[in-house]
């Protein structure tokens, strides 16, 4: 559904080369410290910015070549942009109803009121929550078949969270969908996605599935002596410390069942996230 | 584009208090014996002058990327906003045409003169639609924020070459007097027509270039 090729972007000296794909019936998580590029990459998945080189393809068009009809298949929440501040949803009804022929204007006010949210208040009085909740409901009001979402969760309490979630995942329930999101929030994703782009500084790091990625990476913590000893062709990155070294490895099994002396911990994405940006190479 | 226009419709709603305040300034205006081409000109201006606010409003909170995330394209956008400003001038130099025509009934003033009333009206509407033909590219160009001091300096820069203009315009190696002796002698028909034309041209040249600026802005 998505397909990006060396999708290039340059800001003075940032620069993003990102290469990515989302397929049908997947949820794909992009992850990666703040400023390292998501945002960037949904916009210009979105078309909201033009491209320096590469390819972006949505239902195999560019997203300039996209048609209203295509545009009505997409579902989004954005970071830093929403729903006009100075109209209602009471006002917004009718705009989403003449906008997205397949609007379903009931479900969508009876999900508002579920939701707590005011039909007659004016949005930017909305707390940051109520706007995300707001503007996920808009997103899964017209029967979107993608739903392309950047830090949905951003500004929601646990509870909110958790529903908001369960909605993703029911959303799923349905073929021919697919999910891009992305989150600071790794518990979030761990859950949901079915794989994970990890990006840094304008560059994706590491794709991988949640699934392996939580079951067959790991974190050695090792001595000084202990890192000068060990089969290092296998660790992705190594951090030094004080006592030693943080490994980030993709075979655990094998540090497990090879030096079974060593303090080995179990993936996760936080983890991974830090010692992909942070750490180096092993030498 | 129908979803476009009710969004502002709904968003000038939301400024019909001081759409009301005008045309309370406007009514004693009126009422304490201004002159009715005065009060024609500042209210078609300034009613039209609101549809500006709506790029502004749009622009509120970052507001425009996911307005561009939705089935709009830019060009319809863009289309949709002039359309909006051209609807909004005529309705209100038509409320304005009726109100000054009851209020000068009213105060009893010596009759107009109807024909060269509509004239001079109808030159202000096309006054109109070419203040908004130069402020919506620039509006769009610049940002709410900046807009108005481009539009300040184009304006001034505008006005002071203009009386350059007319005070060297006999040194100019151009003959005028044609042109002038054509409007001189032109019927009212015709002269509407032309003045119809320009402000049509105008906003049509003025919509190809809001096009542009948006087709490259990035969000």
């Amino acid at each position: 559904m998505i397909k990006l090729e060396h999708m290039q972007k340059q800001y003075g000296s940032f620069t993003l080369d990102c290469s990515m794909k989302l397929e049908r019936g997947r949820i794909t998580g992009l992850i990666g410290k703040n400023g390292a590029g998501k945002t960037t990459c949904f916009k210009a998945i979105l078309g909201l910015i033009s491209t320096d080189g590469g390819t972006v393809e949505l239902f195999g068009k560019s997203p300039q070549e996209l048609s209203t009809a295509d545009r009505e298949r997409i579902g989004v929440v954005l970071s830093n942009s929403g729903l006009n501040g100075y109209l209602t949803i009471q006002d917004y009804l009718p705009v989403l109803d003449r906008i997205y022929s397949a609007f379903d204007r009931e479900a969508f006010t009876r999900e508002c009121k579920a939701s707590r949210l005011p039909l007659d208040k004016q949005i930017k009085e909305f707390s940051t929550g109520m706007k995300r909740k707001l503007q996920l409901l808009a997103a899964l009001s017209h029967n979107a078949s993608l739903l392309i979402l950047d830090e949905p969760t951003a500004g929601l309490d646990v509870v909110a969270r958790d529903r908001l979630l369960n909605r993703l995942r029911a959303y799923m329930e349905q073929e021919d969908r697919a999910i891009l999101i992305s989150s600071h929030v790794s518990a979030d994703l761990e859950g949901l996605c079915d794989d994970l782009y990890l990006i840094d500084d304008g560059k994706i790091v590491l794709h991988e599935d949640t699934d392996v990625l939580l079951a067959d990476y790991g974190l050695l913590k090792v001595t000084q002596e202990q890192y000068q000893t060990i089969d290092r062709s296998k660790l992705l990155r190594a951090k030094q410390t004080g006592y030693g070294y943080d490994c980030l490895t993709n075979q655990k099994q094998f540090y497990h069942d090879n030096y079974p002396q060593l303090v080995i911990e179990n993936g996760s994405i936080d983890e991974t996230i830090l010692m992909m940006a942070c750490g180096e190479q092993p030498c | 584009m129908q979803g476009l226009l009710i969004k502002d419709l709904k968003l000038l709603k939301m400024q019909f208090r001081f759409l009301i305040m005008i045309l309370g300034i406007s009514c004693f205006m009126l009422a304490t014996g201004a002159k009715v081409y005065f009060v024609t000109a500042y209210m078609t201006l300034l009613f039209a002058s609101f549809t500006l606010n709506s790029i502004s409003y749009d622009e509120f909170e970052n507001g425009m990327p996911y307005l561009f995330t939705m089935p709009v394209t830019r060009g319809q956008y863009v289309r949709e906003k002039y359309l909006f400003s051209a609807l909004c001038a005529l309705c209100s130099w038509g409320f304005t045409l009726i109100l000054t025509t009851v209020f000068s009934s009213v105060r009893q003033d010596a009759p107009l003169d109807i024909g060269e009333y509509l004239f001079v009206s109808l030159a202000y509407l096309i006054g109109t639609f070419l203040f908004l033909s130069l402020a919506i590219p620039v509006k769009l160009k610049f940002g709410s924020e900046k807009a108005q001091t481009v539009l300040f300096g184009i304006i001034g820069v505008s006005v002071f070459g203009g009386v350059l203009a007319a005070k060297y315009v006999k040194t100019f190696p151009i003959n005028l007097t044609p042109l002038t002796a054509w409007i001189k002698t032109a019927s009212a028909p015709v002269l509407i027509l032309g003045l119809l034309a320009l402000g049509i041209l105008a906003l049509a040249a003025s919509c190809c270039i809001s096009g542009r600026i948006m087709e490259q802005k990035e969000f």
